[in-house]
């Protein structure tokens, strides 16, 4: 899996169980998807599973709005 | 022997006027919000306009707290600007150390928070119930936890309560609209 295919997979196990896909464009805070609990979660996922370091600064909207965004950001921070 | 009555009176003067502050303190928990911040301000504190103030934690400093405006600080919450373990040395019985407690504009407090001397934390911020806050929160932070780590900042917070699912807009209903809403909504006969 790569990493779209891998945080879907984790989106649809742990918050959107009902659900058989996801878009990588869906908007997961806008449709209530993610609570503030459930962004906890995700980005423990992401740190561990990819293996990066989340910064303060880098806990908004713009990096967890969807799954496109958040293969971005984890690109963004591998490539440091 | 009068010396010594006269000082053991004094005492009692002192420890008497303590109980009755302790105790007027702790009924302004009954009262409103207007009443208990300028009962706070005639202590010393210096707090904005427009705070919600359920907790009645305040030290036994409390001109070191400075809270900007419009903040809630929900129940159990405590603001300590002393570090009193200096009562274990015998050596040194006269020793406190103290740190003033500065607050942002904007700021909520969930339940059973402790902030501890010298904080600060910034404008626009949530600290998470029971987190002990130590050293500085930067502005538009979410912090939980022992000691208080950033786990989001407060816009991205805020994306999550605005599509929340079970966001219902009932503050401005009265107690009865509001709980006909929830029962229906959670579907509760």
């Amino acid at each position: 899996l790569d990493i779209v295919g891998e945080i879907q997979t984790y989106v649809l196990s742990e918050f959107a169980a009902e659900r058989d896909e996801i878009a990588a464009d869906e908007n997961l805070l806008g449709q209530g998807i993610l609570d503030s609990m459930g962004i906890l979660k995700l980005v423990a996922f992401l740190e561990e599973r990819f293996d990066i370091q989340t910064d303060d600064d880098d806990l908004i909207p713009e990096n967890f709005e969807t799954i496109e965004l958040m293969r971005a950001f984890v690109e963004r921070k591998r490539s440091r | 022997v009068r010396k010594a009555t006269l000082s053991r009176l004094e005492q009692v003067r002192r420890r008497f006027r303590q109980v009755v502050e302790s105790v007027r303190w702790k009924l302004m928990a009954l009262a409103s919000h207007e009443a208990r911040i300028r009962a706070l301000r005639r202590r010393g504190v210096r707090i904005g306009d427009g705070c919600l103030v359920f907790t009645t934690g305040f030290p036994t400093e409390p001109y070191l707290v400075e809270i900007g405006e419009h903040c809630a600080i929900s129940r159990g919450t405590e603001f300590i600007t002393h570090d009193a373990t200096g009562w274990l040395f015998d050596d040194q019985p006269d020793m406190d150390v103290f740190g003033p407690i500065r607050v942002g504009r904007y700021v909520y407090f969930g339940t059973n928070c402790t902030v501890l001397p010298g904080s600060v934390i910034g404008d626009f911020c949530v600290i998470g119930s029971g987190a002990v806050v130590r050293g500085t929160i930067p502005d538009n932070s979410v912090v939980m936890g022992n000691p208080a780590k950033v786990v989001m900042k407060t816009s991205l917070l805020k994306q999550v309560l605005v599509n929340h699912k079970n966001r219902l807009d009932t503050r401005h209903l009265d107690p009865e609209a509001k709980e006909k809403v929830l029962r229906r909504h959670f579907g509760i006969e």
